[in-house]
């Protein structure tokens, strides 16, 4: 579970967050929604980690993050909106080493990282270095990097832009299999469609505040994992495909 | 009317008044503070150094004989700022320069050239510290109204070398590029970019491990890779050789110990600076969401200083035993003392000034340099300012977990 109490952060006296207070209880994805500028990166920076809040709290699975930081991020996985990596490493190595630090067990990781490049599209590309990869293969690897290790609680920002439609699909099926599983997901998105059709709440912000909460009910959409287009676009890439929803 | 370059003019000017205020802004005041300290610290060191020298100088062939070493210091200063700056320009154009894609933007090559090199000049921005050091030396032994006079010449020394040395760079990088037609600026800022034909990489090791022994074999790897932590480590290595050699020198054995240590500070000292870039090169969004705190990260690179002193002094063991039976126990003792100090102030200032590498390698080379200059006024006291600033910069490294990506 995610607990944001009271969170509040100024940038040179304006004020990008505004005691943001919610819950993402556990097999939950819930959407964060809001216009550019809203603060949902600044929210999501400070949620896990990268900047510390002026005020207000943040719990990862009950351990405060900005008390206790490395037993917090034990149970964290993100996948940022701008990823960075060490660029001469390749995905391989990248993946060995957060596997590493994050203690997991070295062969079932190495499974893990390969099925992952696998069903996103990287197998075949995983031994280079990433500077040589296109912001698209960044975006999926830094996926990868995020949901690894099965997070408890799983933090994306505008992760899936720049995924073409095979690999989104592939990310929104992980997501939806983590949350079953238990993971906690908050979802950060200027995209209405993919927010609509993957999460199971939807929280507002604006001009740094939680201005409304909506369950899936309120919008009446049910869970879709594909529009009309992606669907033709797949059956171009993948004519005998089987859509698991 | 103005035309389009006097205004893409007058927009470089305000971007680089707004880039000196950012990047001002960006050091925190008590850091502010520090560097001026330093600063104050060098240059006194120099005016006393200078001082009487000067004096004597000028007792015996007047005022001209201070103009005289004026000019031997400007043109040493400046062909060091060309140094600086060139380099500075071309480890910027084989990085891509900071700032936009230059060459999509309807400007003249001639306008990027001199915003580049205007931001190649502040590498030789620390050299005005010396300079002002030495000017202050000429105090009293000059007609006062000479001294405006030789510090406009020095200062403009100082910017001429500065811009030879990155026009020079500018052609370095460019020599070779395809394009021959065009600008060498323009030829080196387009060779940017993912030119290289796919070839992988030796395969990833998977294994289990804490935390900063997985951040000390991903350095290791990183130190096998072309990245600049690698184009600065043969320097260190360098060092540490010619140190070895100096146990060879057809001298009294004293002369070989005072060199070999001289040389082998230099190893640590260049050791220290790759330790910075290293622990710089730590993407600040990777390290930060992932369970690893500062013990992590500085027992990682505390690992790098321990196998650096101890490599150091086992080669300078094995060289000495030939030549003089074995080297003076104290002298192997100081010396693994001393490279741990360096080596734990590179760390220091690695982590605390973790994003601005450059600064913390500023950092690193004024607190070496004012110890070299403490122990050439009283002995010893070099020492004492290493000690007290690996303690001062130990105390300040529990602000890496508050550190911001800025």
């Amino acid at each position: 579970m995610l607990r944001l109490t009271g969170l509040s952060r100024r940038y040179e006296g304006r004020s990008a967050l505004e005691d943001v207070s919610f819950d993402v209880p556990p097999s939950r994805i819930v959407g964060l929604l809001g216009a550019n500028g809203a603060g949902k990166s600044t929210l999501i920076r400070t949620a896990v980690g990268l900047q510390p809040p002026d005020a207000g709290t943040v719990e990862i699975t009950g351990v405060d993050l900005w008390t206790h930081p490395v037993e917090a991020k034990r149970s964290l996985g993100y996948a940022p909106e701008d990823p960075s990596f060490y660029e001469e490493l390749s995905a391989d190595e990248y993946l060995a080493f957060l596997a590493e630090v994050r203690g997991m067990d070295p062969a079932g990781a190495r499974a893990r990282a390969q099925d992952l490049f696998e069903r996103l599209g990287l197998t075949g590309r995983s031994d280079e270095p990433v500077r040589r990869f296109s912001y698209g293969m960044r975006k999926k690897l830094s996926f990868a990097a995020a949901v690894l290790h099965r997070p408890p609680v799983l933090l994306c920002d505008e992760a899936l832009e720049g995924f073409d439609a095979a690999a989104a699909l592939v990310a929104k099926q992980e997501l939806r299999f983590l949350a079953r599983a238990g993971c906690a997901v908050l979802f950060s998105s200027h995209v209405t469609e993919t927010i609509e059709r993957l999460c199971d709440q939807v929280i507002i912000l604006h001009a740094g505040r939680v201005t409304r909460t909506l369950e899936r009910e309120d919008w009446g959409g049910a869970a879709h994992d594909l529009s009309p287009l992606e669907k033709e676009f797949l059956d171009i890439l993948n004519p005998t495909r089987e859509v698991a929803t | 009317m103005l035309t389009a370059s006097s205004e893409s003019f007058r927009s470089f000017h305000r971007l680089e008044r707004a880039l000196v205020r950012r990047r001002i802004e960006a050091i925190d005041p008590l850091l502010r503070l520090e560097v001026a300290a330093l600063a104050t610290l060098s240059a006194g060191f120099v005016f006393w150094q200078a001082r009487i020298p000067l004096h004597a100088q000028v007792r015996d062939a007047g005022p001209i004989a201070f103009a005289v070493a004026a000019a031997v210091t400007w043109v040493f200063l400046g062909v060091l700022a060309a140094g600086l700056a060139g380099t500075g320009m071309a480890r910027s154009l084989r990085a891509g320069p900071d700032g936009p894609p230059w060459l999509h933007l309807p400007i003249e090559s001639q306008t990027i050239a001199r915003h580049l090199e205007w931001n190649a000049r502040g590498q030789a921005f620390p050299l005005l510290v010396p300079a002002a050091g030495f000017m202050v030396a000429g105090l009293d032994l000059v007609p006062w109204w000479w001294l405006p006079l030789i510090a406009a010449t020095g200062i403009a020394v100082l910017f001429t070398g500065a811009a030879l040395g990155s026009r020079l760079a500018v052609r370095f990088v460019a020599a070779g590029l395809p394009g021959t037609h065009l600008p060498p600026l323009v030829r080196a800022l387009a060779a940017r970019g993912p030119v290289a034909a796919r070839r992988g990489v030796p395969g990833a090791r998977w294994r289990s491990g804490p935390p900063w022994l997985a951040i000390w074999r991903k350095d290791r790897r990183l130190l096998a890779r072309a990245s600049r932590a690698r184009r600065m480590f043969p320097a260190a290595v360098g060092f540490a050789i010619l140190s070895l050699f100096a146990w060879r020198l057809p001298a009294d054995v004293h002369l070989e110990r005072f060199a070999a240590f001289a040389l082998a500070l230099l190893a640590a000292a260049a050791f220290a600076e790759w330790l910075v870039e290293i622990t710089g090169s730590d993407p600040f969004a990777v390290l930060r969401h992932l369970p690893v705190g500062l013990a992590d990260v500085w027992s990682a690179r505390a690992l790098w200083v321990a196998c650096g002193a101890v490599s150091l002094v086992a080669a300078h063991t094995l060289a000495s035993l030939a030549v003089t039976g074995v080297a003076n126990p104290v002298f192997l003792v100081w010396l693994f003392l001393a490279t741990l100090c360096i080596g734990l102030l590179g760390v220091h200032y690695g982590i605390t000034l973790f994003g601005r590498t450059e600064d913390a390698t500023r950092m690193l080379a004024l607190s070496l340099g004012l110890a070299v200059a403490g122990s050439i006024m009283i002995p010893m006291v070099g020492w004492l300012l290493l000690l007290t600033a690996v303690l001062h910069s130990t105390r300040r490294l529990h602000r890496w977990s508050r550190l911001e990506d800025l």
